[in-house]
């Protein structure tokens, strides 16, 4: 069954159908997450809130607008930045480090080199490294960065440019 | 703007780097049916419940500005805590059949 029925059907209150829509987008929702927020342990959680609220906000959904995983990344986007404005900036400095750790242990623990540029992602402010991912990795366009975000299409623009300009920083002190 | 120095191609890599070190296999299909329907249900409770509320709490609102515009802010006043009282009594009776059992 092609996507568009799926998501016919799951309007239709169709369980099976909405199961299916996310079985097989988990793996891009959850990727998608561990890229922004560098921990796949608030990915998982993150993933599972933004299924509870795609429920939620089924009847609102308009194909016409977006694709099902440009909707699912909407609302990932927006939980992950709700989530950091609940909790300190230095506890979430520190999960984010945590994490890192463990993934570049992984790395090593698979014989894989560890890439430098993700302790640079790692130490960006969210607010930044969220816009670089979606544009350079995600092909995103600004305009859409923008309305995915809530924010000024020439304010991403700058985080965008901020962003690089430290990353290039911290890769030169490198 | 764009990376260039830093290669966008190196951006890739690194988050491509992330996708392998966190591989894991999708929950099987039951396991997101069962999702579903739970959180279905669990919606289905909170909209009950928010219901009830709403339904318990508008003719007491309805009563109070009748009882304001029949007899006046005075013997609205008065009654308001007989009113509240016997709303909590059940809460309160409940409360305590807990503690006891």
């Amino acid at each position: 069954m092609d996507e568009k029925t799926l998501i016919a059907l799951a309007k239709q209150g169709n369980t099976d159908a909405l199961s299916e829509l996310f079985r097989s987008h988990y793996t891009m929702l959850r990727g998608y997450l561990i890229k922004i927020s560098l921990s796949p342990e608030l990915a998982e959680d993150l993933a599972q809130d933004t299924m509870i609220k795609a429920m939620q906000k089924l009847q609102l959904y308009d194909p016409a607008k977006s694709s099902w995983s440009t909707w699912l990344i909407t609302i990932a986007s927006r939980l992950y930045l709700d989530h950091l404005r609940k909790v300190k900036r230095d506890r979430q400095l520190l999960e984010e480090e945590q994490s890192l750790r463990q993934l570049r242990w992984r790395a090593q623990a698979s014989n894989e080199e560890w890439h430098e540029l993700l302790d640079a992602l790692g130490s960006l402010d969210p607010n930044l490294r969220v816009p670089i991912i979606m544009k350079h990795y995600y092909g995103f366009s600004q305009e859409e960065i923008a309305a995915i975000l809530e924010v000024p299409s020439g304010t991403i623009k700058s985080r965008i440019h901020n962003g690089i300009e430290r990353i290039r920083k911290e890769m030169s002190e490198r | 703007m764009n990376l260039h120095d830093i290669d966008e191609q190196q951006l890739r890599d690194a988050l491509d780097q992330l996708d392998r070190l966190t591989h894991q296999e999708p929950p099987s299909s039951k396991w997101f049916a069962s999702f579903v329907t739970e959180q279905l249900a669990e919606q289905k409770r909170k909209f009950r419940r928010d219901l009830i509320l709403f339904l318990s709490v508008a003719p007491i609102a309805i009563l109070l500005t009748m009882g304001t515009l029949a007899y006046g802010i005075g013997a609205v006043l008065i009654a308001q805590p007989i009113v509240l009282g016997l709303i909590s009594l059940p809460v309160v009776l409940r409360r305590r059949k807990k503690v006891d059992g």
